[in-house]
């Protein structure tokens, strides 16, 4: 649940109420978008230059990542995905790459156990949301660019 | 005579400021929330609006649009207050048709009367003059005399005169939110507790008590955060705002000296081998105007270290060749090193392993993902604290 936006209204109780839920009806779907964008904005203070620099930085980092990674689940070297999807979780969880961040824990979590048992597969939709991640800010950066020609 | 609308909910600042615009011959009145501003709005037709965007029942951005969206007042000039540190709020005010946005902080009661000066002669409300900023004024400059001194210094005697009592309700405030044991009852004391800071803030700019005006305003902005995504209160947010409320109570204590009424310079080292979160630091310390020197290498660090003093460290833990750990426990061996606060930034998994921080010399640890304002917060307490420590 979602407040509303802070103020500081004196009458009123600030705490929102939760609605009752209806009996039997489904939770309904809520869509979870590949970026926070308010995280990105956030950071960046709304300079579109600055959140230009961060977007080019992190595409540039995770694409060697993603690089690192695949040889390492290739080489079934554990120590070195964990490694690697640690510091990629890092940086993708501080700018809110929400779909991507669980896929890469789950990638640091096979690494430091020592057994890859599933890394290939969970690599695969890893390196697939990247790319949905890509086109989902090449439209937030410059909505006139078709998002598939974008950081492709 | 021009005619001046206050919106602004803290009675004290409100009335600071129509006191002020008065004396100076404008017609000031106040209204103490934005319903109320607009109503008085189409009665009182002002030639400027001083508006806080902090307000109860609609937020200052719905005014602003309210106030645009009425031809008569599409043009009126809207001066809005903000905080310095709640920077998406302050673009969606100018988005919305703010004429003017200033941080609360760098705008005590004598600098208002510039700018309501500047905007009444350069302004729409005399389209025969150009609205640049910064145009001769054709009325007398203000007169930054021994009365304004005088005024801001018994502003701030009255204020820190209150100011234990302001811990008390501070502290109180912290215990229910930390206490709480229900989302809707955490909700609810968030935004207590943000009331009472915003309170502070505002009281703390026009007093011209500069370390804590912005101390306040960073946890007000923080504040803010957790109250409208509760999913960033954790363990990590919860010790964030325990330490600045303890914290405000050491500046209650150290800062309020004429002398210290400013953020002092500070030199801090951001050590992390991953661009990404090197520059995600930067631009968090930026916000509060820290400036920052940033190496991906544990060993350049620890060279940077031994030829230069730093204010603040930050590290990243898990780095290739030396961990944060063991770069801590290295410059803990170091002259120049041995008190400097270090703040080890670690993913959420790690959090346990505060015993490893403390025990190679830490003070303190931040979680990836970390939020910004909570590592500005952070910055913020370490860099005035080093700086306002009474010499032992």
């Amino acid at each position: 649940m979602k407040p509303p936006p802070i103020n500081n209204d004196e009458t009123t109780s600030a705490a929102p109420t939760a609605p009752s839920p209806k009996a039997g009806a489904p939770a309904p779907a809520v869509e979870v978008l590949p970026v926070e964008m308010d995280r990105l904005n956030d950071l960046t203070d709304g300079n579109a230059d600055s959140l230009r620099e961060l977007v080019d930085l992190f595409f540039k980092q995770t694409t060697q990542q993603l690089a690192q990674l695949e040889a390492a689940v290739r080489a079934n070297k554990a120590e070195e995905v964990r490694r690697v999807a640690h510091s990629c979780v890092g940086a993708s969880a501080t700018l809110g790459m929400t779909r991507f961040v669980p896929l890469l824990r789950e990638l640091e979590k096979q690494g430091a156990s020592g057994t890859l048992t599933t890394a290939a597969q969970v690599y695969e939709e890893a390196a697939r949301e990247f790319k949905l991640i890509q086109n989902f800010l090449a439209a937030q950066l410059n909505p006139a660019t078709p998002p598939d020609a974008a950081h492709s | 005579m021009k005619k001046i609308l206050i919106i602004e909910d803290d009675q004290i600042v409100s009335n600071v400021y129509r006191n002020k615009l008065t004396v100076e011959g404008y017609q000031a009145e106040v209204a103490l929330d934005g319903e109320t501003g607009l109503k008085m709005m189409r009665t009182f037709q002002p030639d400027v609006i001083v508006l806080d965007l902090m307000l109860p029942k609609m937020s200052g951005v719905e005014v602003i649009k309210q106030i645009r969206s009425e031809a008569d007042f599409s043009k009126l000039p809207i001066i809005v207050f903000s905080n310095t540190y709640l920077t998406n709020l302050i673009q969606d005010a100018w988005k919305a048709g703010a004429t003017k946005c200033v941080s609360k902080i760098n705008c005590p009661p004598k600098e208002l009367l510039e700018l309501v000066r500047r905007t009444v002669v350069g302004g729409v409300v005399s389209p025969a003059l150009p609205k640049t900023e910064g145009v001769p004024v054709t009325k007398p400059a203000p007169v930054v005399s021994e009365a304004d001194a005088e005024f801001q210094a018994e502003l701030r005697k009255t204020l820190i005169a209150s100011l234990p009592a302001t811990l008390v309700a501070l502290r109180a405030g912290l215990q229910s939110f930390i206490k709480s044991d229900t989302e809707v009852a955490q909700l609810k004391h968030i935004h207590e507790l943000y009331r009472r800071v915003h309170a502070v803030n505002g009281n703390a700019s026009i007093a011209g008590l500069v370390p804590i005006a912005h101390l306040a305003a960073a946890l007000e902005a923080l504040l803010k955060e957790l109250y409208e995504n509760p999913k960033n209160i954790n363990s990590s947010t919860l010790r964030t705002v325990a330490a600045t409320v303890d914290f405000l109570g050491f500046l209650f204590e150290h800062g309020t000296r004429p002398d210290k009424q400013e953020i002092p310079p500070a030199s801090i080292l951001v050590v992390d081998d991953e661009a990404v979160s090197r520059r995600a630091i930067i631009y968090a310390l930026e916000k509060a105007q820290l400036q920052s020197v940033s190496v991906e290498d544990p060993n350049a660090a620890f060279k940077l270290l031994t030829e230069n003093n730093f204010d603040l460290v930050f590290l990243d833990v898990d780095m290739p060749g030396m961990t944060g750990y063991e770069l801590c426990t290295k410059l803990r061996n170091l002259p120049l090193h041995k008190k400097t606060p270090v703040v080890f930034i670690t993913i959420l998994s790690d959090f346990d392993s505060r015993t490893s921080s403390m025990m190679a010399g830490g003070n303190d640890f931040i979680v990836k993902p970390f939020l910004f304002i909570e590592l500005t917060v952070k910055a913020l307490i370490h860099v005035l604290r080093g700086k306002l420590q009474p010499a032992k």
